[in-house]
């Protein structure tokens, strides 16, 4: 009989052949197919309420004197000659605070009171109309962007505080707001006090929140990102309530007529333009434009230009300057 | 069987059995190779395979409402009909798509994934139609929804298409596996060259044994099993090359073009929501970045080498020209896109932008989504093909065998009981 042994031998080698020639296929998604992950998403931080003892900063709403004879004279101050060497003045504004301050849905341009007084301060600076230029910032960006310097001023509804005074310096306030709450026409609500263990919206970065987390009865804080998402939260049912300065709900209610703004009017929130602490005559400047426009009347056209007359009432007169020297 | 095959005839039957025994050896390899080779041709051809050509549309076609749902709400009050067609395009199409998902039955593990998809696309249109009302009266409040509905769709309705579409492309993997076994035609040849062995053999030894040189019963079986498994071997080696190309020429390219159409859409839609942010647009501008870095191109347009559109350019393969001017017409694209960012952040220069943006930008866009498209089409039209005439080549083989080595067994049965018939 001839050696078997080749038998396993031929087998092997022909699985072997097949093996290498033939080889099960994969077919496995290619590595450029790997998905992108999703967009990030803002973080949307609930503040520890305040302490007791809040900080005391003196007189809260006193901001630098302007030089007399300013604005009608040139500024040529050596502190504000980069602005004018670059051509236009930037100031930060919210996009989503209507009548204060929007976009226009048809033109795409920001529009309304806040935006006026910032083309006025540019007015006043360049002498001529089209030297402002306007960024879009979210609550909690506003303060940041001036002290960082990204912008000269911000514009957008900020309510002065002595924690912020640290950060900013403040112009004279040119709006006394109220902390309201904006809630459904049919719900039984009066005040912030009636919604505890509701959830209550406000966005990031902003007093009414820390006011929504150190009201007493504890009503159940909802942060967003951008004011107007706490109109869409209320619409949705995710929330019972919108606390913010009476400003802002008003541009919220003027957009869906099954709401209501309710609170005392206390008008105790100060709002004034943030300016970088390091630009002590920019500040000064503002203040001047801002006591013109309270002397000439344009402060109170304005007001009614922009209609704060049909959501806010007829307007009163523009709040009173205070002023420190240094 | 001693007893057996102490005779001569007994030792004849005993050898024809172990013959015919070879050849149902030989049958069983061959049918059940077939038969489980044409039933994974099948899944991947009439289930996995469409399933993630549908997942991966669904995902192209919702970016593509996203994106033209951004760019319609950018153009103002009343948007571009163009955008708002090409936006309801986009959702019946993917709610087509979602019905051909759960005609396929996804695995159970992806099941959530597709009720996702089911249940939030009516969720994500009524907030866009929501956006669009509002932005109609003018209200801000519109951003806000167009925003959520945004968010909605990338961070949960997209994740799980893409879920989806990956748990498809296992599917599609083990039935690839599943049709292409290396050891099923390794076993089909072992077991046919030990038939065909055994026959010379046996017909060599009856040969001596007997002085009758030609069996004609034995040399037909004989004929006959080497036949059957020349063809099986074949059709099996067609139906593999048949699936490689398939893989190669179609899902591939398939799935690296859609995936550069998906980025590129990310990117637009992005750009659309930040010039919709006035300024206030980092996180898009950098989820664009970082779709574009994917693609290919750093922040300032320039080609870094590695991505998915020189992927898709250095694949090849019989469709390449459909692929050959994507790069060019994203980077067309891409410099209008810069333009449009620099000119949004200009003085007075919004309105332009946004001008640009919806005029020569969309175009521009346009005309690499459609390319892209068309490359897509094209390369899941030859996967289709090949996956077709993959199965083709199995189509009867199954049944062609199995009378092909019945007859050979008769053959070999017969061919044995004329010589033990001459016993008697």
């Amino acid at each position: 009989m001839t050696p078997r042994w080749w038998v396993p031998a031929v087998v092997l080698v022909a699985m072997g052949v097949l093996a290498l020639t033939d080889p099960t296929v994969r077919s496995e998604m290619p590595a450029a197919a790997e998905p992108l992950t999703p967009p990030r998403q803002p973080a949307l931080a609930i503040p520890t309420p305040s302490s007791r003892h809040t900080a005391d900063c003196g007189d809260l709403t006193a901001s630098l004197r302007p030089h007399t004879g300013q604005p009608d004279a040139a500024p040529a101050t050596a502190a504000l000659r980069p602005i004018l060497d670059r051509g236009y003045l930037t100031v930060a504004v919210r996009p989503d605070t209507p009548p204060f301050a929007s976009v226009d849905v048809d033109t795409g341009e920001f529009t309304g009171f806040e935006i006026d007084l910032a083309k006025e301060i540019g007015r006043a600076l360049f002498g001529a109309d089209g030297h402002v230029r306007f960024r879009a910032v979210t609550a909690a960006e506003r303060i940041d962007v001036v002290r960082r310097g990204e912008v000269d001023l911000s514009v957008a509804t900020v309510t002065v505080t002595c924690a912020r005074r640290a950060q900013v310096d403040f112009s004279a306030v040119y709006y006394q707001a109220s902390k309201n709450v904006l809630v459904r026409a049919s719900s039984p609500y009066r005040s912030l006090a009636d919604l505890g263990g509701r959830r209550v919206c406000a966005a990031v970065g902003t007093t009414s929140l820390q006011l929504v987390v150190d009201t007493p009865n504890h009503p159940v804080p909802y942060p967003v990102a951008n004011v107007t998402d706490c109109l869409v939260a209320l619409q949705q049912g995710t929330v019972e309530g919108v606390v913010n300065d009476d400003t802002v709900l008003a541009g919220m209610a003027a957009q869906d007529p099954q709401t209501r703004i309710t609170g005392p009017k206390s008008l105790d929130v100060p709002t004034a333009i943030a300016v970088g602490r390091d630009h002590p005559e920019l500040t000064r400047f503002v203040n001047g434009v801002l006591a013109r426009m309270a002397a000439d009347g344009s402060w109170v056209r304005l007001y009614a230009a922009n209609g704060l007359t049909q959501v806010l009432g007829p307007a009163l007169a523009p709040p009173t300057a205070h002023y420190r020297d240094r | 069987m001693r007893r057996r095959a102490a005779t001569p005839p007994g030792r004849l039957r005993l050898v024809s059995t172990g013959l015919v025994a070879a050849i149902v050896l030989l049958w069983l390899a061959a049918f059940i190779t077939t038969v489980a080779r044409q039933r994974a041709v099948a899944d991947v051809r009439d289930t996995s395979g469409p399933a993630f050509v549908a997942a991966q549309r669904v995902h192209a076609d919702l970016s593509e409402a996203d994106a033209s749902a951004a760019a319609a709400f950018l153009a103002g009050g009343v948007e571009p009909v163009a955008q708002r067609q090409a936006y309801q395009r986009s959702i019946a199409q993917a709610s087509t798509q979602v019905l051909q998902l759960a005609r396929a039955r996804v695995p159970a593990s992806v099941q959530g994934e597709l009720t996702t998809l089911a249940g939030q696309i009516p969720v994500y249109t009524g907030l866009v139609d929501q956006a669009r009302a509002d932005n109609r009266l003018g209200y801000a409040v519109g951003g806000a929804y167009l925003r959520q509905a945004s968010t909605l769709m990338q961070t949960t309705i997209l994740p799980a298409a893409d879920r989806l579409a990956a748990a498809e492309a296992v599917r599609v993997d083990d039935s690839y596996g599943r049709a292409t076994r290396w050891w099923q035609p390794t076993l089909v040849a072992i077991t046919g060259l030990a038939a065909l062995g055994g026959l010379v053999v046996a017909q060599v030894a009856l040969a001596r044994r007997t002085h009758r040189y030609l069996n004609v019963p034995l040399v037909a079986a004989t004929v006959v099993t080497a036949v059957s498994l020349g063809l099986t071997l074949a059709a099996l080696s067609v139906e593999r090359s048949r699936l490689v190309e398939g893989r190669d020429g179609g899902f591939v390219p398939m799935t690296v073009v859609a995936q550069a159409r998906v980025l590129a859409l990310r990117a637009w839609g992005d750009s659309s929501l930040s010039l919709i942010a006035h300024g206030d647009g980092a996180a898009q501008d950098d989820d664009a970045v970082r779709a574009t870095a994917r693609l290919g191109y750093d922040a300032s347009g320039r080609p870094t080498g590695t991505g998915v559109l020189p992927a898709a350019e250095q694949l090849g393969g019989p469709d390449a020209t459909t692929r050959a001017h994507l790069a060019e017409y994203w980077q067309a694209y891409a410099a209008k896109a810069g333009q449009i960012r620099a000119g949004a952040s200009a003085l007075g220069g919004f309105q332009e932008a946004v001008r640009l943006a919806l005029g020569d930008g969309t175009t521009a866009f346009r005309q690499f989504d459609t390319a892209a498209d068309t490359a897509l089409t094209t390369s899941q039209h030859r996967f289709d093909a090949r996956l077709t005439s993959a199965g083709d080549a199995l189509g009867g083989l199954a049944v062609l065998v199995s009378v092909a080595l019945a007859l050979a067994a008769v053959g070999v049965l017969a061919g044995y009981q004329t010589r033990i018939d001459e016993f008697r």
